[in-house]
């Protein structure tokens, strides 16, 4: 019953966050247009790298998986952004934090209910539409094979997983905001820095080798690599297993270490005023 | 304009000293922008190192031309980063007001108040790569070439100022237009990559559409193929004319646009 009533609780910062998306569903026209204009661009970018390569396929590869993969990893590096840590630095400089505190609810736990809200509805408003015009357009006008139905409907779980990997990672980093004022570069750095190392910019198997062993132990390939070669259908059912097993582990000990940290860090608020 | 000039040495020195007055977030600022700019180097060296080598381009050149993307816009960065907030927020919450009471031109003193670090850093991490890998590319550096490039640098940063001073500006009729400056200053990037081997559409676009491909890739491939790099400066110069000019002309006609917010 008790916690039912804590359910009840926070699932009221999920659909406020869910309904929020809405609101700003005029700016995704514009989003839209931007996102259009990338893509062309990095298209003909790759359509130039895979003519001078001379080979049909560039790191495991062909061309169409290749252009699925830039406009899927786009699209979800929008769906799955939570701006977790954007939040915190705005109650801490803002002095919000205060108010946060005071109410008997966890914060990190309000934090983690607004990113479930808030990527389920840019999936319905931004994700599922582009997806699906990407996707037609990559199987009927650039003869893109291997997507199935499965890999799709096991692709919506797999990528809310690397949300939570996402929002906990930006719970940690918001972490920064208690000490700087300066969480403007500090958040573009630490968002660059998530989107390379999980395969947003560049698809994993271009990296050389050391550093693809090297980040096969760390959280960043679930957030994006997974869910998108998983759509594209390149992954085994064997990579698929490991990597959800791994995502579960490391939204469990990335949440722990975040709320060690947040223990010490709200020992350093201060707020103005009463 | 006499007055601006002897007032903005003032602004900046203001502007220095409150921001080294918290003195760990300027080196963090300067950190966060080294590091992105390796990580957007990785990511071309990943990108074009999936093939053999394309034409000229060899990564040690293709270092050189990033680095010297780097210069006009770490300097744009330094004095008229405020523009990035007259094209989010200033106009939709009347930030704007207290400039246009004071007798002294309101563009000027939403720019001069501001002078951020961050391009500091991006300015050094842009000459400190140029110095790394020019010397690996067998350019010849004359001494005409030397001050072309420089002036090539220098006319480069007027053009990134048109550029978001135009866009910016049209915050005033669209209230926010932060969004599609932001995906036309990001354009900026695509000159990173050896545009003139990218294909027909790809160099149109760079060239003819967005001008980023002739004041920053341009220059650099005049370089390193031993031509004239006053001719890259020749088309820059037109490009920042052109730029500024519409920048200022935008503005001029929305700031007559422009309401308050409130009572």
């Amino acid at each position: 019953m008790k916690a039912f009533r804590k359910l009840k609780i926070y699932s009221a910062f999920t659909k406020a966050n869910f309904l929020l998306a809405f609101a700003y569903r005029g700016s995704v026209f514009l989003w839209l247009l931007g996102g259009l204009l990338t893509a062309v661009m990095s298209g003909l970018l790759w359509w130039a790298v895979f003519s001078f390569g001379g080979s049909d396929a560039i790191g495991g590869f062909s061309y169409p998986q290749m252009l699925l993969y830039t406009v899927l990893s786009a699209v979800c590096a929008e769906v799955i952004y939570c701006g977790t840590a954007d939040e915190i630095a705005r109650d801490v400089r803002n002095g919000m934090i205060g108010m946060r505190l005071s109410k008997p609810i966890s914060y990190q736990g309000m934090q983690a209910a607004s990113a479930v809200g808030n990527f389920s509805g840019k999936l319905v408003i931004v994700g599922i539409p582009m997806m699906t015009i990407g996707t037609l357009v990559a199987v009927f006008g650039f003869g893109l094979d291997g997507i199935q139905w499965y890999n799709v409907l096991l692709f919506i779980p797999t990528l809310f997983l690397g949300m939570m990997l996402n929002n906990a990672l930006g719970f940690m980093f918001g972490q920064i905001a208690f000490k700087t004022q300066a969480m403007w570069g500090v958040l573009s750095m630490t968002d660059l820095f998530i989107s390379f190392l999980s395969g947003a910019v560049v698809p994993l198997s271009l990296f050389p080798s050391w550093a693809q062993n090297i980040l096969a132990y760390t959280p960043f390939p679930s957030v994006m690599s997974l869910p998108v070669r998983l759509f594209l259908g390149m992954n085994s059912w064997e990579q698929t297993l490991i990597g959800l097993c791994s995502s579960v582990f490391w939204i469990v000990v990335l949440n722990v270490l975040g709320a060690l940290w947040y223990k010490r860090s709200v020992r350093h608020v201060v707020v103005f005023g009463g | 304009m006499l007055k601006e000039l002897r007032l903005y040495p003032k602004y900046v020195a203001m502007s220095v000293k409150s921001s080294l007055s918290y003195k760990t977030d300027a080196i963090l600022q300067i950190i966060s922008f080294a590091v992105t700019e390796a990580v957007s180097l990785a990511t071309i060296y990943l990108i074009v190192g999936a093939v053999p080598s394309v034409g000229i381009w060899t990564f040690e050149a293709l270092a050189v031309l990033f680095g010297f993307t780097l210069i006009p816009k770490a300097i744009d960065h330094m004095f008229f980063d405020d523009l990035w907030i007259l094209a989010y927020w200033a106009v939709r919450l009347g930030e704007l007001d207290p400039y246009l009471t004071k007798p002294i031109n309101p563009l000027f003193q939403f720019l001069a108040k501001t002078f951020k670090w961050a391009g500091a850093g991006e300015l050094v991490v842009g000459v400190v790569i140029m110095c790394i890998f020019a010397p690996q590319c067998a350019i010849v550096w004359t001494a005409s070439n030397t001050i072309a490039i420089i002036v090539c640098a220098l006319l480069g940063m007027f053009v990134f100022t048109g550029i978001k001073l135009l866009f910016a500006s049209l915050a005033f009729w669209v209230k926010s237009s932060g969004v599609i400056l932001n995906t036309v200053y990001n354009f900026c990037n695509y000159a990173k990559y050896p545009v003139r081997y990218m294909g027909k559409a790809f160099m149109s676009i760079m060239f003819y559409v967005v001008p980023f491909g002739l004041f920053l890739y341009y220059p650099v491939e005049l370089l390193i193929t031993g031509g004239n790099v006053w001719w890259a400066a020749l088309w820059s110069s037109i490009a920042a004319v052109v730029l500024i000019t519409l920048g200022l002309f935008v503005w001029h006609r929305g700031i007559r646009r422009y309401e308050s917010i409130g009572n």
